[in-house]
């Protein structure tokens, strides 16, 4: 019983779970807005929009490839109609393989897909407190080329800086690489992810001076890069260099498409890629905590033989809305509510952006400015106030 | 689209100050010499424990220090709010966090982070029969992931310091700890029953800072490396 005045506190209060926070108007129309124009580039740029549901049938959801990756940190609900486990998204990677593996299978490739949609998680990640996360994507099914690497990493790049991020570093690394140099046990596969020298060096044996170059090479000029990656190349075998080599074209690409943007090559990175083998890249903003997408190459379904390789891209909007800068002030028009309804929606129309008076305000100008607007309808003249 | 170089926005990018993170403490003395020769030394007032601010520069333009507690130095690079720093590395195993590379073993305040008991109970204990034991620590992360390799069932009690003083007064039977001589152990009943890490200060640096400042970063990561080998 003595919780119960604290849960009443609570809910009068608005508490709510933790990771779960409201929009408040400047933020949702920013994030609206920032959704809506990446999307639009997307879109823009050949990538059809699809939609998936919020929840799945567990088994559909989480069974294989980029989906079994969050198996354990999605919420489960029982479907009281069909008696089956449902999951509720937590990435929506794993539903787009499916449409594309599915429904739209006869479709050719590779096949461009956009999406956007809100995702629930039951840990949030260790840098930020959310635990439902809005995500716009792009997947590129049956994609198996660099360039294709490429020109998804380039339509990612494009979309952000036409959304208003325009201080943008693109880091590509091949998150497999490590394994396919060598057999790591768990203390190297640490010590490479901490950059760890020391350790590198005590457990990496005879391959320690290659992976230590490969650490160092985001250190390196960048007009040094090219000259180290074919020395390296020479060391490794043969499906880390060709690993490497794609690393490397793929900076090429993406440096002669976006020559505003900082590319950064780190090969043995691999922290955050889950399901990718491959190139990976992580899209970072100067000031920014963590990063504002990733993507890379996975493929559709490991366990059997319909799996495709696939590229895709997720970028993350709550940090997105941190890299941009604040709205602008905005213009918004006080209609008097003696104009009448038909004015309200012809200026709408015009494209203002309308505030409607209320029936008794008293002061139509002091409701105006009250309400934060520029300007005033007046006898059919829009007024600054 | 306007043609800008690398190093245009290497240079835009570098235009806002760095934050170094050093812990208070007895460890700032030992890499006073290494900040030294790599171009990082803090200002005089930084070591000045009368000093009160908590923010100071450096000898590098552009890099501002601050003094936090050991733990904190992990915090702060973890969220990015300072982009290098200094920190033991057993308060990186404690703190795991992926956001913080750690490139440089500074090879100073070298210790080891042991599980020490009662000199009674290491004598009566046969540990192939645990499967709960409970711990007095620092670090309860390190502990119980520790204990649970073994299959154990770790129940720590976190204490920030004294807890040496933890199995005498009954709160517990055994501790994890750093030792450095065993001193202090041996002053207070327990001896050390098995060690779980070496630990050293490491020269750390903030995910997203070395993506995006790889060059300004390099650069004092290769200095620093030079100045530990070099001395």
């Amino acid at each position: 019983m003595a919780d119960q005045p604290d849960q009443k506190s609570r809910s009068s209060a608005g508490l709510l779970p933790a990771g779960l926070s409201d929009l408040m108007p400047e933020d949702a129309s920013r994030e609206a807005a920032a959704i809506a124009s990446i999307l639009s580039s997307f879109t823009a740029l050949g990538y059809q929009r699809v939609k998936p549901p919020l929840v799945e049938f567990e088994e559909t959801l989480l069974a294989d490839g980029p989906g079994a990756a969050l198996a354990g940190n999605s919420f489960r609900v029982m479907d009281p109609q069909s008696g089956q486990m449902m999951a509720i998204r937590a990435d929506m990677t794993a539903q787009i393989a499916r449409i594309a593996s599915t429904r739209l299978k006869h479709q050719p490739r590779p096949l461009r897909l956009a999406y956007s949609g809100d995702v629930l998680r039951v840990q949030p990640d260790p840098l930020n407190p959310e635990r439902q996360l809005t995500q716009v994507g792009a997947e590129m099914i049956g994609a198996h080329e660099t360039g294709h690497d490429a020109e998804l990493a380039v339509a990612a790049l494009a979309a952000l800086q036409d959304a208003g991020v325009t201080r943008l570093t693109i880091d590509l690394g091949a998150p497999r690489l490590l394994d396919a140099i060598l057999d790591a046990g768990d203390d190297l596969r640490q010590a490479v992810s901490a950059k760890d020298q020391m350790l590198v060096k005590r457990y990496g044996g005879d391959d320690a001076a290659l992976l230590q170059e490969l650490l160092d090479m985001p250190m390196t000029a960048a007009d040094q890069i090219d000259a180290k990656i074919t020395a390296l190349m020479g060391k490794m075998p043969k499906d880390a260099a060709s690993m490497l080599g794609e690393l490397s074209e793929m900076a090429r690409l993406i440096r002669g498409a976006m020559p505003d943007v900082m590319v950064t090559i780190d090969p043995l990175e691999s922290r955050g890629f889950d399901y990718h083998h491959g190139v990976g890249f992580a899209i970072f903003s100067p000031g920014i905590r963590g990063e504002l997408g990733r993507g890379g190459r996975y493929r559709t379904r490991l366990e059997d033989a319909m799996g495709e390789d696939s590229t895709g891209v997720t970028l993350y909007l709550e940090r997105i809305l941190r890299a941009l800068k604040p709205a602008e002030g905005q213009t918004s028009l006080y209609i008097p509510h003696d104009a009448g309804l038909d004015v309200l929606v012809a200026m709408m129309r015009q494209g203002e952006a309308c505030r409607f008076g209320s029936a008794d305000a008293k002061d139509p100008k002091a409701e105006a400015q009250a309400l934060g607007c520029s300007h005033i309808l007046i006898d059919g003249q829009k007024a600054p106030i | 689209m306007t043609e800008v170089s690398m190093d245009d926005i290497q240079a835009l990018q570098s235009s806002e100050n760095m934050v170094l993170a050093l812990p208070k403490g007895r460890i700032l003395k030992a890499i006073r010499p290494i900040l030294k020769s790599a171009g990082l030394e803090p200002e005089e007032g930084f070591f000045d424990e009368n000093d009160r601010r908590l923010r100071f520069t450096t000898e590098a333009e552009g890099v501002d220090v601050i003094r936090v507690r050991s733990f904190d130095v992990a915090t702060f690079i973890a969220f990015g709010a300072a982009h290098m720093g200094v920190a033991g590395s057993d308060v990186l195993m404690e703190f795991d966090h992926p956001e913080i590379y750690a490139p440089v073993d500074l090879g100073v305040g070298a210790c080891r982070m042991v599980v020490a008991s009662s000199i009674e109970a290491a004598e009566q204990d046969d540990p192939r029969s645990w499967s709960h034991v409970r711990v007095a620590t620092k670090y309860p992360n390190v502990t119980k992931q520790y204990f649970a390799a073994r299959g154990v069932q770790a129940e720590c009690i976190k204490l920030n310091g004294a807890m040496e003083l933890a199995p005498g007064l009954g709160l517990c039977r055994r501790i994890v700890d750093l030792v450095e001589t065993g001193s202090t152990l041996k002053a207070n009943g327990l001896v050390e029953v098995e060690e779980i890490a070496q630990v050293s200060s490491r020269f750390v640096v903030n995910r997203a800072a070395w993506k995006t400042r790889p060059d300004q970063i390099g650069g004092f990561v290769e200095k620093i490396r030079d100045a530990v080998h070099g001395g």
